[in-house]
């Protein structure tokens, strides 16, 4: 043997890990070589220190903890190995829900968890005592505290279609509250429409069902209507009092149910497109119209201009312009009539044919009233003017 | 169980160097083995599973500390040397039944705890849990001869911190 297979085999000679022919062999080699018994000597005087080290005890007050693990251990194995088939079902689940209610209550009490818990109360106790005014809470607010307004200042507007609210006769003490409650007299019929829809949840706030939703809806077209018509007078509060006899449950509209509430935003149609509030808005939208080529939306944009008492220059060349679109959509009896209405005092009754657009050609009959007819020649058209809608068409002193 | 306990404890202190946290570990272990019975492989030894177990809890103890600050009790003080377990217990009956002195007992546990983590776990379970060269293999998944290699290692650098003790040894052989 050399020293090198020596070497390597000495630490196994020291912990006897080598069989005995082995360590025979390695032990004949040391007898005859310094080197190696010298390491064999370092090796064993290190391991004769080594072993002056005490081994502490492990510690002794963990042992009945350790002993107690063993026995559960023990009788666990024994259930688990031989009893587990017979175990209910029932109590493996409650096993397992004790599991899951363990692991929950592990999350609750987690810091972070306490942290946006606190957070949320924060929050929720801002909303609820902070002067904050939603939406409902206005509602709420303007029923709760009315505004009063004399009732003189409640003048019915100019147009002669204002209609008499039907519901003053059969209820007179709700009439009396419902227009006092509204804010101040709506200059046009968008915000009549919108206190008209207020009105309207009123009355469902304050029906309790089916009378309350009818109470809304007609709240709801009497305020199309109005908003179509332009009212804004006392004909917009026709519908609340109604509801509000009906059903008086709900004091306020806080209190609808949320069933109530949907079925109302279902049952109503979706609100049309605001209509203008004045004479020169709606006459900007006829000629915005009359340039798109709508001639539905010109006559019905200066028609709602002649509605809303434009200014008697104004309303002249509105009616002109209303005249052309109504003759050119071949609608002669209402140009007829509004060339009665507005029209007929004009200074020159035949500048008016002379005003009919060419692009549709027009004859004149005796009456004044335009018809569609044949082309006119060239030659006995009258001046053409610069512009059309300009109310130079007329003589501006007959008015 | 109660048969390792003891080097168990010896090769978990070994490591971590604080006798408390040694002591949780050791149940942290033996919880272990005990959930893990089931999955015990009885083709291996009871002592090489139970000694990985221990080892990967010193392993995961030893990652933990690393972001630690506060001082060991078993960790030397730079101005005297003494462990401040030491100056704080001063019990010091566990060295006083020892035949040789309380230096070569602080001796050899400096110099074992200043070895490399690979080099003491081969020797601590060689030299005192008595465990054979190829079950340490099999506990640190190493090959045996990278085992032996380590143990040679570890054997020549406490052979050089104990020198001032060669005599001492000479007397003991």
């Amino acid at each position: 043997m050399d020293c090198e297979t020596c070497n390597d085999l000495l630490l196994d000679l020291h912990y006897d890990e080598l069989d005995a022919a082995r360590a025979a062999e390695v032990r004949a080699h040391l007898a005859g070589c310094d080197d190696c018994r010298a390491a064999s000597e370092r090796l064993g005087r290190t391991r004769a220190l080594s072993a002056k080290l005490s081994l502490p005890d492990a510690p002794t007050h963990s042992a009945p903890v350790m002993a107690a693990l063993a026995a559960t251990s023990q009788v666990a194995t024994a259930v688990t190995g031989r009893v587990s088939a017979v175990i209910p079902i029932e109590r493996a689940r409650e096993v397992k829900a004790a599991g899951w209610l363990q692991r929950v209550g592990e999350l609750a009490m987690r810091r972070q968890v306490a942290m946006v818990a606190i957070s949320l109360l924060m929050v929720g106790l801002g909303l609820r005592y902070l002067p904050f005014r939603s939406p409902t809470q206005s509602v709420t607010t303007e029923m709760s505290q009315p505004e009063v307004i004399p009732a003189t200042e409640l003048t019915p507007p100019p147009t002669p279609s204002a209609a008499p609210p039907p519901a003053q006769s059969t209820a007179p003490s709700m009439r009396a509250r419902a227009p006092l409650a509204r804010s101040p007299a709506p200059a046009d019929g968008r915000a009549s429409s919108r206190t008209q829809l207020a009105d309207g949840l009123r009355g469902v706030a304050a029906g309790n069902g089916p009378g309350g939703l009818a109470g809304a809806r007609a709240g709801r077209a009497a305020a199309l209507d109005n908003a179509d018509l332009g009212r804004s007078g006392e004909a917009e509060t026709v519908a609340a009092p109604v509801a509000a006899a009906q059903a008086p449950s709900y004091n306020n509209i806080a209190q609808i149910p949320g069933d109530e509430e949907r079925q109302l935003q279902q049952a109503m149609p979706p609100a049309p497109a605001p209509a203008p509030s004045t004479w020169s808005a709606a006459r900007n939208s006829a000629e915005s119209a009359s340039s798109r080529g709508d001639l539905a939306a010109t006559i019905a944009g200066y028609q709602r201009a002649l509605a809303l008492d434009p200014p008697p220059a104004e309303r002249h060349a509105i009616a002109l312009s209303l005249h052309r679109a109504l003759v050119s959509a071949g609608r002669a009896d209402e140009a007829n009539r509004v060339r009665a209405q507005y029209l007929t005092q004009a200074a020159d009754p035949s500048a008016l044919a002379g005003q009919v657009p060419t692009s549709v050609p027009r004859t004149q009959t005796s009456a004044g009233s335009v018809q569609p007819s044949a082309p006119r020649p060239a030659s006995t058209r009258p001046a053409r003017r610069s512009n059309a809608n300009s109310n130079s068409d007329f003589n501006q002193s007959a008015y | 169980m109660r048969r390792h306990r003891t080097p168990i404890f010896h090769f978990i202190l070994r490591s971590v160097k604080n006798p408390a946290t040694a002591d949780e570990i050791l149940q942290d272990a033996w919880l272990r083995m005990i959930q893990g019975a089931r999955e015990f492989q009885r083709a291996s030894r009871f002592t090489t599973w139970a000694y990985t177990v221990a080892r990967n809890l010193c392993i995961d103890h030893a990652r933990k500390a690393v972001h630690r600050r506060h001082p060991s009790l078993d960790q030397p003080r730079e101005e005297e040397g003494a462990t401040l377990g030491d100056s704080i217990a001063a019990n010091d009956a566990g060295a006083d039944r020892n035949a040789i002195g309380h230096q070569l007992q602080r001796s050899l546990v400096l110099a074992i705890e200043s070895l490399p983590n690979d080099q003491r776990e081969v020797f601590v379970m060689r030299e005192y849990s008595n465990l054979s060269f190829k079950e340490i293999a099999d506990v640190v998944g190493a090959p045996e001869n990278t085992v032996k290699s380590r143990m040679r290692y570890a054997l020549e650098r406490l052979q050089s911190s104990l020198v001032e003790y060669e005599d001492y040894a000479r007397t003991l052989g």
